[in-house]
């Protein structure tokens, strides 16, 4: 059975599909050292593992907490509600510049520090110290408590034990991440390794025209992740979004094959050639051409100087984006019409999560620049929102136990290694516990 | 001019979809798409799509942070041609295909 027998493709369609080599023994799966059989979705729902993970995988990574833009002075913060850990942190900038991370609770009766109107929900602002809405204790900045009202009433108080518990917290290309480890086990540069590291010189800093979408989805938090570390679902699940008033070019058959992907540690990165890739069979409508832009960015990329030396790892040509994913719950994904997106999946439950998208642009000149931004992203959300709908038909098929094995092609090696990734760390967290 | 226009003279031709699609934010708009008929989307559609090139040339004449109440009106009708555009051009119904209960809530976005 030929490939385009297995896809009902003709031989003249199957002539046409973009192929890309692959490496030795011959597919991306092997040489990653990964098995090819059928693989158990059981981590997706089951509740045993989920409890596994949070300890294994979320409390023993480098977690991120948002961008350094978000703090663009000395007081400046926002919290980060992990409530399926059971934690909420301040991140804040110090009088010294520094980003610092502790946990959002008061040191005199535990009451939650920063928060305004629901406690469950994330806040940001602008502070000169953090101050408690119930007994008024205030700190400084830098965590150091700076005033007890009434302070003589108290027996034996210790200025240096009431600093607020700090959460270890270090930056990368303006990312900031904790970690809740007592002593993180690797810092951060270690744990993203020299490629991730390279990415530094990427200029996230002037993209600062910044959309955020949030939504809960009825998925456990890999789906979603997984979703986007594949082009194989593209041409059903999107292949509505091409221009129906053109002859039909095959969309709904044509295979979009992904010309490299790349292992770097626990992260992974899979590199596109975007808007270069399958050309022949995709057909925009004239509201792109109108408002030059479309799923893939602006048609007429913004100049922000050189991308740096971490773009395109694998050296594709044409390049046209980086889809990294940050283990274990961020992806960058980087365009060559120069904008980025991150895609954050927070853990609710064993089989829900909550879902963060951003989309970063340059600060736009006039009135075409900016509707080829909105536009671009405008888009971006039409085809996302097709994605979310089908995750919870997946979540719901999965947890039926109809099949309890799954089938998964080369394309979809990313999905291999991320629940292999977690497989390992839970297995590492068992063998400790065993001792 | 009348006195309560609401878009720039030049482009007073749109004014009877003004109230409905100079919306403030993204949620709006999109509510906005999804409350609405076919024909209701297709007649916005096709009164701002070629009056949109000039309404671009326009806009480009000026500040974006300092634009007029009107001037912004007219930016966000453009803004609501794009978020109503796939379901003109390709859905045929305000609605994503499938998308049953899913949403993506937009929580924060530029301005203008």
């Amino acid at each position: 059975m030929t490939t385009a027998h297995i896809s009902g493709l003709t031989e003249a369609e199957a002539a046409g599909i973009q192929t890309f080599e692959k490496p030795a023994p011959g597919s991306w799966t092997e040489s990653f050292g990964l098995k090819t059989g059928p693989v158990s979705f059981r981590d997706n729902y089951d509740p045993a593992f989920y409890e596994l993970e949070k300890e294994a995988v979320f409390r023993r990574s480098w977690l991120y907490m948002g961008r350094a833009e978000q703090l663009p002075r000395a007081g400046t913060y926002f919290t980060k509600e992990l409530t399926f850990l059971g934690v909420s942190i301040v991140v804040i900038r110090g009088m010294d510049n520094e980003i610092r991370a502790f946990h959002n609770v008061c040191s005199h009766r535990g009451n939650k520090l920063m928060w305004d109107d629901d406690p469950r929900a994330e806040t940001h602002g602008s502070c000169r110290q953090l101050a408690c809405k119930y007994h008024g204790w205030r700190y400084d900045l830098e965590g150091q408590i700076s005033y007890v009202h009434n302070a003589p009433e108290f027996f034996d108080l210790k200025e240096a034990d009431l600093s607020l518990p700090k959460v270890s917290c270090e930056s990368w290309a303006g990312f900031i991440f904790i970690n809740l480890e007592e002593t993180p086990s690797q810092n951060l540069g270690e744990f993203l390794g020299p490629d991730l590291v390279k990415l530094e010189s990427y200029p996230f800093g002037q993209m600062t025209q910044r959309y955020v979408i949030e939504s809960e989805i009825d998925a456990n938090w890999k789906l979603y992740l997984d979703a986007f570390q594949e082009l194989y679902h593209v041409p059903y699940v999107h292949g509505l979004m091409n221009n129906p008033n053109v002859p039909a070019t095959g969309i709904d058959k044509v295979p979009f094959m992904v010309p490299a992907f790349s292992i770097h540690g626990k992260h992974r990165c899979m590199t596109s050639g975007g808007p270069f890739a399958n050309k022949k069979v995709r057909a925009g409508r004239p509201v792109d051409e109108l408002f030059r832009g479309d799923f893939f960015g602006p048609k007429d990329a913004p100049d922000v100087g050189p991308l740096g030396d971490g773009v395109n790892p694998s050296g594709i040509d044409p390049w046209g984006l980086d889809s990294w994913q940050l283990y274990p719950n961020l992806v960058i994904l980087t365009w060559c019409q120069n904008w980025y997106i991150t895609y954050e999946y927070w853990p609710t439950g064993p089989a829900s999560h909550k879902f963060v998208l951003t989309g970063n642009f340059p600060k736009p000149k006039n009135a075409t620049e900016r509707l080829a931004q909105e536009h671009s992203f405008v888009t971006t959300k039409d085809f996302t929102m097709m994605d979310a709908n089908t995750l919870e038909a997946t979540q719901l098929g999965i947890m039926s136990e109809g099949r309890t094995e799954f089938n998964l092609c080369d394309q979809e090696v990313a999905i291999r290694h991320l629940h292999q990734v977690v497989h390992d760390d839970v297995a590492a967290l068992l063998n400790e516990r065993q001792g | 001019m009348s006195a309560n226009a609401m878009l720039p003279t030049a482009f007073s031709d749109l004014e009877p979809f003004a109230a409905d699609w100079a919306c403030e934010s993204e949620p709006e708009r999109y509510d906005r798409r999804l409350a609405s008929s076919m024909d209701e989307l297709q007649a916005f559609y096709d009164a701002i799509f070629p009056r949109a090139k000039a309404a671009l040339d326009f806009l480009d004449t000026k500040d974006l942070d300092d634009l007029s109440d009107q001037e912004l009106n007219l930016l966000r009708m453009l803004y609501s041609l794009s978020t109503i555009s796939f379901a003109v051009d390709c859905f045929k119904q305000p609605k994503i295909p499938d998308s049953g209960s899913a949403y993506l809530r937009v929580i924060s976005e530029p301005v203008p």
